[in-house]
């Protein structure tokens, strides 16, 4: 018998055999297997023998041999199981309500938040990719600016016949006033090449495809301006004013869909605009965008554009780098190669896209975490049952099915539920995210497509660990009542809530660093009185009439001041050169704004050295004809450029735009950029005639009735003018606003972030205080006070929190930091942060826990006790 | 026309082994009589397979039986040729036979007679 026994025939070769065997054949042929291995191990020796053992168990594998894994005896049976399941998985649920409950609601939560998230990310992406060409439009840049001269375009037309099928400008000019029929509206007009339509993908829904936007006064309008100002679609052939001339109208396109960087009510030909018919390289307004040839390969070609450009220019490329670029279409949403100035429309940002990812990802890892420990926690209950089932015959294949099948149905009610959810949200989302998303999206059939599947994951990630955990029961120990829960599983689940909090922790920095950027941004001294302060757009009626104007609104006692300038001090974007050595080509940017003479008073800009606009004021504009020097007021930087104080620069000749002229004044620093940017040289000019906006300034309770007033006399000094004022304030509000939005969609998920991390918290406290509740009762029989219990409860939960805190906190700090290191005007995040995250930490945990802790450390110990 | 199954030159071969070791009959012995005295290799898995076969045909029974301690414990299928399976031997003798006799004298020489 022993020799037998030490010939034995491969353990693994065997086992694979019993793997694939059909159960009612393995025994006769493992035995004729084995007869002969021992055969061939007395003929040939024991290698041999091996060798041809395994060989035999490979050559077995046929058809026939195979298991039968779907024969039907199996089928039916599984199929009453499959249901049975169900019905014992709604039952469990239905006996434990508050379980339940919890667990649905921090899944549906959890895929609330994510599919919200996800539409908008898929959103952000698909911007302007409706355009049927847009692999092969290209927007020309200097990697700085959005803007090109207007040559730009025909320059490379001309010069890239085979590479350059369209070129196309566009400039969008606000603020253009339309008259129909004596009724003026301000509008939002592009201006555009002729080859706008055959390069973009804009749909022409009426008027003829041929010659559109190059006949002269003409326009194009969209079906919404249409609607809005005629009252129907049929609109081809009407006509409207614009500067007094007479346009027709050639065409109605389809609105530009809420995905489109573009986006306008009127097109116009680019020929309309008098001032930009002048090829020059100085006319810097216009953006380029190129339709490539389909076989040019933009990477070459845009280093022999750059070289053109340079040529041109006079001016030699010195690297690889030409300073001149094509910027794919693709990428100008998202600037994903370059961040540009002066874009033409609203634009993303892919560093949020990224964010709101890993955001919507964590959310439903902490979802997902909740559900492994609730159900994880649960075991006592559900091991009787296994128990139960394993006795009676039960494979742990089909508990592990059971268990799954249970996390399914937990998983897709909740998935219908959030689906429903975020049908009804979405409108609340779009507010707060300030995008235009369509639950049409939602129902596409791509997208429950995508939810189907990620359901099953999400089934299988959170399902499988409790599935697993639970089938492993021994019968024997479960049944005898002798079952304790382990102490590894009580690990994991620890680990999972210190996971979940850091995650929340890490959140809630974020959130609050945002916030905290956001109000001292909002709040930080720019320089400038931005309170109270209205502006409008102004017409050569308001310019004649203006010393008329102004003085009627001077009497109201309401109105503190009134003026012109060119731009909105807070958002400048014009620049001329400053010389800043010897030659021409050593010079600095020094951006500039037109003023009348109140301007700075009204804004008050504060005056350190030297004579304001009111002292003195020299037209810039009539340097040539009246041949007088021209005299700048500079801010502190701009003096900084030659190492002056404010004292020392009053006196000084600086040439800026080519003319020179002594420093009248030195003015404060304020920011005239966005927050983002540092302050950089600025002059304030002395021009009336480009008043291109009007300002006043308020001091009143009263609003309604200054600003009727206002209106009332500008309607009679420029009939032609409607008066579209906006606040100061709530224009600065409104260039921070994505920030803004940022901030609260940031504090709506990481809030979300924390309450399902608290539903799991909950879950788990009220598991531990069921299984100590007779630890406890022991205790108090014992002496333990009340307060010692609820200490002894409190004191595993908040080691826990320490330790979540003690990893997230570095790592937000760590994120938040590179975060902020994009603003040159930044917060410290400081040690308050910190503070604020571990205060409403702890105060969140000790709120979860304290009903169920409470609880356990009142309850009369004869209660727990008496059963044993 | 009638649903006939046809033995297979092997098939033949494996149950005519059948028939000769008739009740004693299983995979490994079948295997054995074909290696060693037929001088035939052979795989196991194709004497199963054939049996398999055979069996759904109808021209074997089988029943589980003889554990023996070399086979671990296990018990062997023996094999049994079914009436069906005789007259499909029958059947495939006659036809030979008939054949040989067709075959005129000189095809295989005189040396036979």
């Amino acid at each position: 018998m022993n020799s037998f026994q030490i010939r034995k025939p491969p353990r693994l070769a065997e086992r694979i055999f019993h793997w694939y065997c059909d159960d009612p054949l393995q025994e006769e042929i493992a035995g004729d297997l084995e007869e002969r291995y021992l055969d061939h191990y007395d003929k040939y020796g024991p290698a041999k023998a091996r060798k041809k053992y395994w060989l035999n168990v490979f050559k077995f594998m046929r058809w026939h041999t195979l298991k039968r894994r779907n024969s039907k005896r199996y089928t039916q049976n599984n199929l009453v199981m499959v249901k049975n399941n169900f019905k014992v998985a709604f039952r469990s649920a239905k006996k434990h309500k508050a379980y339940s409950i919890i667990n649905l609601s921090g899944l549906a939560v959890g895929l609330t938040s994510f599919i919200l998230i996800v539409l908008y990310v898929q959103h952000q992406l698909s911007f302007d990719q409706f355009h049927e060409q847009k692999d092969k439009i290209f927007r020309v840049t200097n990697g700085e600016d959005a803007i090109t001269p207007n040559i730009v375009g025909p320059f490379l037309k001309r010069n890239f016949e085979e590479e350059v099928r369209h070129s196309v400008r566009v400039i969008e000019l606000g603020g253009q006033i339309m008259k129909i029929d004596n009724q003026s509206f301000t509008t939002n007009v592009y201006f555009a090449d002729t080859a706008f339509f055959d390069v973009f993908t804009f749909p022409l829904l009426q008027g003829n495809e041929e010659g559109i936007l190059s006949k002269p006064k003409t326009l194009v309008i969209t079906q919404k301006a249409a609607m809005k100002y005629y009252g129907t679609q049929d609109v081809v052939g009407k006509t409207m004013i614009r500067e007094g001339e007479q346009y027709a109208i050639a065409g109605v396109v389809l609105d530009p869909p809420a995905n489109s960087m573009m986006q306008f009510d009127f097109l116009i030909p680019f020929k309309e605009i008098r001032w930009a018919q002048r090829e020059t390289w100085s006319n810097w307004s216009f953006q380029t965008f190129l339709r490539l040839e389909d076989n040019v390969d933009p990477i070459v070609f845009e280093q022999k554009v750059g070289e053109k450009v340079n040529v041109e220019l006079d001016m030699p490329t010195e690297s690889e780098d030409s300073g001149t670029y094509l910027q794919s279409l693709n990428d100008i949403y998202l600037q994903k190669r370059f961040k540009l100035n002066y874009e033409l429309g609203r634009v993303g940002d892919i560093q949020y896209v990224y964010i709101f990812s890993v955001v919507a990802f964590l959310i439903l890892l902490i979802a997902c975490i909740n559900y492994v420990n609730l159900a994880t926690s649960r075991s006592l209950e559900r091991a009787k049952e296994v128990g139960i089932r394993k006795v009676v015959g039960a494979h742990r294949r089909q508990l592990i099915g059971q268990f799954l099948g249970e996390s399914f149905l937990f998983v897709f009610l909740s998935l219908a539920i959030s689906i429903a959810f975020s049908y009804w949200l979405l409108p609340y989302f779009n507010d707060l995210a300030g995008e235009r998303l369509n639950t049409v999206y939602l129902f596409k059939s791509e997208f429950l497509l995508f939810l189907c599947g990620l359901g099953l994951i999400i089934t299988f990630l959170a399902g499988i660990y409790p599935a697993l955990v639970l089938s492993m029961f021994k019968p024997v120990t479960v049944l005898k009542g002798k079952f304790t829960h382990s102490g590894s599983g009580n690990r994991l689940r620890k680990f999972l809530v210190i996971v979940q909090f850091a995650i929340s922790a890490f959140l809630v920095v974020a959130t609050l660093v945002v916030k905290k950027q956001l109000n001292f941004i909002q709040d930080k001294n720019i320089g400038l009185d931005k309170e109270q302060v209205i502006f409008f757009t102004s017409d050569g009626d308001l310019k004649k009439n203006y010393e008329s104007f102004k003085n009627t609104l001077m009497t109201n006692p309401n109105i503190k001041s009134v003026s012109m300038a060119s731009n909105v001090p807070i958002s400048v974007g014009s620049a001329h050169g400053i010389q800043t050595g010897p030659t021409d080509d050593d010079y600095e940017l020094i951006y500039f704004l037109s003023a009348d003479k109140e301007f700075m008073d009204l804004m008050g800009m504060e005056l350190l050295s030297g004579l304001s606009l009111m002292e003195r004021a020299v037209p810039f504009n009539e340097l040539d004809t009246a041949g007088l020097n021209p005299t700048y007021i500079i801010n502190e930087t701009a003096a900084k450029l030659f190492n002056w104080s404010a004292e020392e620069a009053v006196g000084q000749n600086v040439v800026i735009g080519g003319y020179e002229g002594p420093v009248q004044g030195v003015v404060k620093d304020f920011h005239f950029k966005s927050m983002q940017q540092r302050i950089e040289p600025f002059v304030i000019l002395y021009n009336p005639n480009q008043s291109y906006t009007g300002y006043v300034k308020l001091e009143t309770n009263d609003l309604s009735e200054t600003l009727q007033f206002i209106e009332s006399n500008l309607l009679e000094a420029a009939p032609g003018l409607p008066f579209d004022y906006e606040f100061m304030d709530d224009y600065y509000n409104r260039m921070y606003r994505f920030e803004s939005r940022l901030g609260n969609v940031f504090l709506t998920f990481a809030s979300i972030a924390v309450f399902i991390a608290c539903l799991g918290m909950f879950g788990l406290i009220s598991f531990i205080a069921l299984h100590r509740a007779k630890e406890m009762g022991i205790r108090k029989v014992l002496g333990a006070s009340f307060k010692s219990i609820l200490i002894l409860l409190s004191a595993d939960f908040l080691k826990l929190i320490a330790i979540a805190l003690m990893v997230g906190l570095p790592v937000a700090y760590f994120f938040m930091g590179d975060w902020l290191s994009d603003y040159v005007y930044r917060i410290n995040m400081g040690a308050d942060v910190a503070i604020v995250a571990i205060v409403f930490a702890l105060l969140i945990t000790m709120l979860t826990i304290a009903y169920q802790a409470v609880r356990t450390a009142m309850v009369n110990p004869s209660k727990v006790l008496r059963s044993e | 026309m009638e649903r006939r199954h046809f033995l297979g030159e092997f098939e033949e071969t494996v149950l005519l082994v059948v028939a000769t070791q008739q009740g004693q009959a299983y995979g490994l012995s079948i295997t054995n009589v074909i290696e060693e005295e037929l001088g035939r290799s052979v795989n196991m898995s194709s004497v199963h397979t054939a049996l398999y076969r055979l069996e759904e045909k109808g021209y074997v029974k089988s029943d589980l039986g003889g554990a023996s301690e070399k086979r671990g414990g296990r018990r062997k299928r023996i094999f049994e040729v079914t009436s069906a399976g005789k007259s499909a031997l029958l059947e495939a003798k006659e036809h030979r036979q008939y054949l040989w006799s067709k075959i005129p004298g000189y095809v295989f020489g005189g040396s036979e007679s």
